[in-house]
């Protein structure tokens, strides 16, 4: 395969489907994997009781009920159930179009990452070879979507803290670069312009206002680290330590473990990328992974050397590929994995790796004696989406 | 001994003779007994004789109650009982220590074998034996060197050797379950093993003999400074108590076990008012000081007696996962109780803490190095006595009060806890008079008219502060009548609360309620995770006796059956270094 070799473990852990374990270069033919997700909370000791949380609540952004148990004051275990938003997205025997169609609105506030890493996997089955420029175009969209994650990241922690000015600072840096998306794509959430073999991408000097956002973020985000009581909310809160994990809760925890650089699906190595990484491992170190990939993602895509327009119908598609290919890449919550298989131009075979399941699983570890007011701001710097993790693709 | 007093002891003695015959009879004599012990005894210009008056009105409570509840516990407990409150009556009637002594016995065995009869845990009667022992043989030590330098243990007596005091007080303190410096468990485990007319008994009216001991022996000690260590010991003993003793309180969940670290925080609270008064150089704060050790008695044992009455009659052991069904003077009760002990007006038990704090901040107001230890009492005892409001709120609120939902028709037990519940709210009306001509008066033009407020006030005759219960109940009652009158919800609607549409019911729990404590005192609780519970605490001083309590054990056991096991010569030697032992520590005291 383009991106993996089958077999061994080289490079970081990245994730696990139903088929494989991921690694930065090789993935391994394994179990079928159960869902990380820590759906049932313990069960209660004596005096314990379970405080329910959701599905529709004050501050959650997607439909997630949370059961805490606790024995006052202290949680000792939490269960998140996210079946209110599951679906069954059937792939399998669509054509390539239709599938993509399906796969940009999974998650549509990351649609780019996981359009691209398909897309990818589906190129690599169909034997298609995508010039450099798509590659760049590719890899400004998804940095464009790591900025906008990451600022509404912030934005909630900053929110969580009732921090209205920060938090509506950020919502509105956070609403420029969704502009910015949808002068360069088309759409705001890159629907319909990241497909197998091209894109649509019309850069014309648009993103030279991310320099602008980049200066404002950066106020903002000094601001925040000069308040003690924004940061007195976040250190300590939520440490998570262990070799195993993915994301930007990887990196915060010292962990080198960026697709981008880890994986060779697309050539990040290149721009200068530098990995963002934090020891402590608490919600504090993940503010600052994703403050910090703000910075980068923005000086990444200045010295991307892209394209003036890309229009993506000019790209063919042939169809006498080895029939199946994998990709991965580094969404802002963490890696998004492919794998498909392809037959007669309908999709035979699809099986994937989302971060939002691990990152679930990772804040229930994480809540393990913390109080009920840490719960938000722990939440919200997993930067978890409950349609990502509830969504079952056949 | 006048007539009266002996007829009510022979009565009292029946008392518990007819147990073997009829519960009923048996706490019918008890009652009687109890009336004519209390008419006998009483003589308002003796103060002392307020410990007979307040433990008569318990034992009369306790007689009532047991009509009913006694019946569920067999034909040794009204035995043993009366035969306990015998020992108690022998203690307060009694013109010698030989006497109270004597009395000293008679009141642990019984209660001993109630323990034991009707444990929940082994250690139980062993536990309160071995204290009770303790408290004897310092109280034995005390006796022999009061005679060794008066040459007489009679009433009135005369204190001139601190060691007189601190030897009786530390065997009445350790009565009232109170060690110097530690918190040992023995009083809410004995207490909370046994039937709740009984434990209403023990956390009532046999601490209070210990107070009574503590009273009688302050009040013969003169201001002098070689008593000052004595106080200085008495009264932080009181202060450590009190603080760490309500801290096991807020967290307990076995009730009986809430209920008896709340006595020992009561006794600590007054035994550092008898600290104070040893210790004051000012006659007016020690005067004020011993009737706040007698108004925070009777504010107590009352409190006590209803706290133990409604516990009683609630189910299970623990406040968690207990359904409780009242009735509505139950519940009554029980609120009126709660206020008591939480102490807040318009009962006694607001008033007892009051005048506790009052006696504290008054010496403080005279600085120096006593009111700084007054000052610092004064804010733990006031910390101590918020906590303990909230482990009363906690088994009330959870048993009783708003748990409760079932209505069930009103019992004869609570028409008796509504009963001592009243004599709460008497109690507060009438204190002016145990306060005396000396702190009563008035401020006519604040509206409170003489005599009915109290006041505190320095030796100067300067006064510190003043409360006026008759004001205060006029207040409460006018503005809880306009209130009824006016403004209360018309019908009470019952609604499960909504949980987000699950299954999942859950209510908050008694043991969540506390859990903020031990979280927030951790290290000084011990919280850890059991396995059983989340968030258990444990007690180091208690655990440290256990372990010397095996140790002991040990040991003996293996000088016994080791060495002097069939060897007649070793248990010669033993005998006779024993002997020697104790004559020469007579000799020396």
């Amino acid at each position: 395969m383009r991106c993996f070799d089958i077999g061994g473990k080289v490079g970081p852990f990245l994730g696990e489907s139903q088929r494989y374990i991921i690694f930065g270069k090789t993935i391994m033919p394994e179990h079928p994997l159960e869902s990380p997700v820590i759906r049932m909370p313990p069960s209660k000791k004596a005096g314990e009781f379970q405080l329910t949380y959701g599905p529709l609540a004050g501050g959650m952004l997607e439909s997630v009920t949370l059961k805490f148990i606790t024995p006052g004051e202290i949680i000792r275990g939490v269960g998140v159930e996210d079946k209110f938003k599951a679906r069954e997205i059937k792939v399998s025997g669509r054509t390539i179009p239709d599938a993509i169609l399906m796969i940009e609105r999974l998650n549509g506030f990351h649609a780019a990452s996981h359009s691209i890493a398909f897309s990818m996997a589906v190129e690599e089955a169909i034997g298609i070879k995508v010039p450099e420029e798509i590659l760049k175009a590719r890899m400004a969209m998804l940095e464009l979507e790591r900025i906008r994650s990451h600022l509404h990241v912030v934005a909630n922690l900053a929110e969580a803290d009732s921090f209205a000015v920060p938090s509506k600072r950020l919502s509105y840096l956070s609403e420029k670069v969704t502009r910015l998306i949808s002068r360069t794509s088309g759409h705001r959430y890159f629907f319909g312009s990241i497909f197998p073999g091209g894109v649509f991408f019309s850069n014309r000097d648009k993103l030279s206002d991310l320099s602008s956002i980049g200066k404002e973020f950066n106020s903002i985000y000094g601001g925040l680290l000069s308040s003690k009581i924004f940061l007195s909310r976040l250190k300590g809160n939520g440490i998570l330590q262990g070799e195993k994990i993915i994301g930007p809760a990887g990196r915060a925890a010292g962990i080198s473990n960026d697709a981008r650089l880890h994986s060779g699906c697309l050539p990040f190595g290149k721009t200068g990328l530098r990995e963002i990484t934090y020891a402590d491992g608490d919600a504090y170190a993940r503010f600052r992974v994703r403050s910090d990939e703000i910075l980068e993602s923005i000086r990444v895509i200045e010295n991307l050397d892209l394209p003036a327009e890309i229009d993506g119908k000019k790209q063919q598609v042939s169809f006498d590929g080895p029939s199946k290919g994998a990709a991965i890449v580094e969404s802002p919550s963490g890696p998004i994995f492919y794998y498909v298989e392809v037959e007669d131009g309908l999709i035979h075979l699809i099986d994937y790796s989302f971060p939002s399941p691990f990152n679930i699983s990772y804040f229930s570890r994480s809540m393990k004696g913390k109080v009920f007011t840490d719960f938000q701001f722990n939440w919200e710097s997993y930067g978890i989406w409950i349609s990502e993790s509830s969504a079952v693709i056949s | 001994m006048n007539s009266l007093v002996m007829i009510s002891l022979i009565l009292l003695a029946g008392s518990s003779a007819s147990g073997a015959i009829s519960n009923r009879i048996s706490s019918a004599i008890l009652i009687a007994g109890s009336v004519l012990f209390g008419f006998a005894l009483f003589n308002p210009s003796q103060i002392e004789s307020y410990f007979s008056l307040i433990a008569s009105v318990v034992w009369i409570l306790v007689g009532f109650y047991s009509i009913s509840y006694g019946q569920k516990y067999g034909r040794w407990l009204p035995s043993m009982l009366s035969l306990t409150v015998f020992g108690m009556a022998l203690i307060l009637s009694s013109k010698d220590l030989i006497m109270v002594l004597v009395g000293w016995e008679v009141m642990s065995i019984p209660s001993y074998v109630i323990i034991g009869l009707y444990r929940k845990a082994s250690q139980a009667p062993f536990a309160f034996m071995a204290f009770s022992e303790a408290s004897l043989i310092s109280l034995v030590i005390g006796l022999i060197i009061l005679f060794n330098s008066t040459g007489s243990v009679a009433f009135p007596l005369r204190i001139y050797n601190p060691l007189v005091l601190l030897f009786i007080s530390l065997g009445a303190m350790i009565k009232m379950g109170i060690t110097p410096y530690s918190i040992n468990e023995w009083l809410p485990v004995a207490h909370g093993s046994a039937p709740a007319n009984a434990s209403a008994v023990f956390s009532s009216t046999m601490t209070l003999m210990g107070v009574y001991l503590i009273f009688r022996f302050v009040s013969a000690t003169p201001f002098a400074a070689l008593f000052q260590p004595v106080g200085f010991l008495i009264l932080t003993s009181g202060v450590f108590a009190a603080l760490f003793t309500a801290l096991y309180s807020y967290t307990a969940e076995n009730k009986k076990r809430l209920a008896g670290f709340s006595t020992v925080d009561n006794q600590g609270a007054i035994l550092a008012a008898f600290g104070l008064a040893i210790m004051t150089p000012d006659e007016t704060i020690r005067r004020f000081a011993m009737i706040t050790v007698l108004i925070f008695t009777l504010a107590h044992a009352l409190g006590k007696t209803g706290l133990f009455f409604s516990v009683g009659s609630s189910s299970g052991e623990n406040i968690y996962g207990s359904q409780q069904k009242t009735d509505r003077i139950g519940k009554i009760g029980s609120a009126i109780v709660a206020i008591s002990l939480s102490g807040l007006f318009p009962t006694i038990g607001g008033l007892a803490a009051w005048s506790l704090l009052e006696s504290f901040f008054m010496q403080a107001y005279y600085g120096g190095y006593i009111g700084v230890i007054a000052i610092i009492s004064g804010s733990v005892i006031a910390m101590a006595e918020g906590l303990v409001s909230g482990a009363i709120a906690k088994i009330l609120i959870f048993t009783r009060i708003f748990k409760a939902k079932k209505y069930a028709k009103n019992s004869y037990e609570s028409i008796v806890l509504l009963v001592t519940a009243s004599l709460l709210v008497l109690a507060f009306l009438l204190s002016y008079a145990i306060y005396g001509a000396n702190y009563t008066g008035g401020v006519p033009t604040t509206l409170i008219f003489p005599p009915f407020d109290i006041t505190s006030k320095f030796s100067s005759g300067s006064i510190f502060g003043l409360v006026s219960p008759f004001f205060i109940s006029l207040i409460i009652l006018f503005s809880f009548t306009a209130w009824w009158g006016l403004l209360r919800p018309r019908g009470v609607r019952y609604v499960e609360p909504w949980n987000t549409g699950s299954e999942q019911h859950d209510d908050f729990t008694s043991f969540g309620f506390s859990s903020n404590i031990r979280i927030m005192l951790g290290r000084i609780l011990r919280t850890r995770d059991s396995g059983k519970e989340s968030l258990s605490i444990s007690n180091p001083f208690w655990t440290a006796m256990i372990l010397v309590g095996k140790y002991y054990r040990k040991a003996t056991e293996k000088i016994s059956y080791g060495i002097m096991n069939s060897s007649i010569g070793w248990y010669m030697i033993y005998m006779i270094v024993a002997f020697l032992a104790i004559i020469l520590v007579v000799s020396f005291l």
